[in-house]
């Protein structure tokens, strides 16, 4: 079966992601059903390199189970904590933490159109403030 | 004692310096003033703003008064990169390898609100520039 894509839009920058339906069928099935999701893309303050939205109230909050779990958030991986709380799409050299140390996320996604525009606009968030994110089904 | 005047935008906050815990590295922080630098946001340690100066770095000088985790009004120095650390909340010393060991130099006086609010405030923002100066009469 093909894995499904999902549009990212980020700051006038379009790149298509490959939503890991194989990897992580629970977490990737949330996420579709959610779409369209809209949120400001902020710098992580724990996880280094990479972007953070907050998904809000949906179907990713009954996601409870780590589907193949991972700490390394490696350049355009796309990672989400259990039940939906935030979702992050790495940009550079991260590693899921928070205050307590080191945790684990799901590989949600991957980026595989417009990778290097798409992670220099979220790379921006560490020096420039919150971008405009947007994740939503093709048309 | 010795106190200097930590400058965000408009915002002025007065820090005391640990001189007794950190001898060398407080006076090593209190030669080199003033100096306006970039902040930016933490993307590792947490709930903290940070900045780097070149003057600062001497990968040879000794952490003293060594810390890693980070409490609201902490000003830390990490000599071998020349990098401050100013944290609201919690926060610990964080790099791409992992944790690591900064000095505890000096604590903002007073209940530190509106410098607090400014070092957040890089995380929405972008970077900002911070002026650290010798206080007047210190």
């Amino acid at each position: 079966m093909t894995n499904r894509r999902v549009v990212v839009e980020c700051d006038g920058v379009r790149a298509e992601m490959e939503l890991l339906d194989d990897n992580a069928p629970k977490a990737a099935a949330a996420v579709w059903d959610m779409l369209p999701i809209t949120d400001d893309a902020f710098a992580a303050k724990w996880s280094g390199d990479a972007a953070v939205i907050h998904p809000g109230p949906g179907a990713v909050q009954d996601v409870t189970e780590l589907e193949n779990p991972v700490t390394s958030i490696y350049p355009g991986a796309v990672v989400m904590r259990p039940r939906g709380s935030e979702i992050l799409f790495g940009h550079g050299v991260g590693e899921y933490r928070w205050g307590v140390g080191v945790d684990y996320v799901v590989r949600i996604g991957k980026f595989v159109t417009n990778v290097t525009e798409m992670l220099a606009v979220l790379r921006k968030t560490e020096t420039e403030g919150p971008r405009r994110l947007t994740m939503s089904r093709p048309a | 004692m010795r106190q200097i005047e930590i400058q965000v935008g408009d915002v002025v906050a007065t820090a005391t310096l640990r001189t007794d815990a950190a001898p060398e590295l407080t006076a090593r922080l209190w030669d080199a003033l003033p100096i306006e630098v970039p902040l930016v946001h933490a993307i590792r340690s947490g709930n903290c703003a940070e900045a780097t100066c070149a003057e600062l770095v001497d990968p040879d000088q000794k952490v003293e008064s060594q810390v890693s985790f980070f409490y609201p009004g902490m000003v830390a120095y990490r000599p071998a990169t020349g990098e401050l650390t100013f944290a609201y909340g919690q926060g610990q010393a964080r790099s791409e390898t992992g944790t690591h060991w900064v000095s505890y130099v000096g604590q903002v006086d007073g209940s530190g609100d509106d410098i607090f609010t400014a070092w957040e405030a890089t995380r929405s923002v972008g970077v900002s520039t911070v002026a650290i100066r010798r206080k007047e009469g210190a």
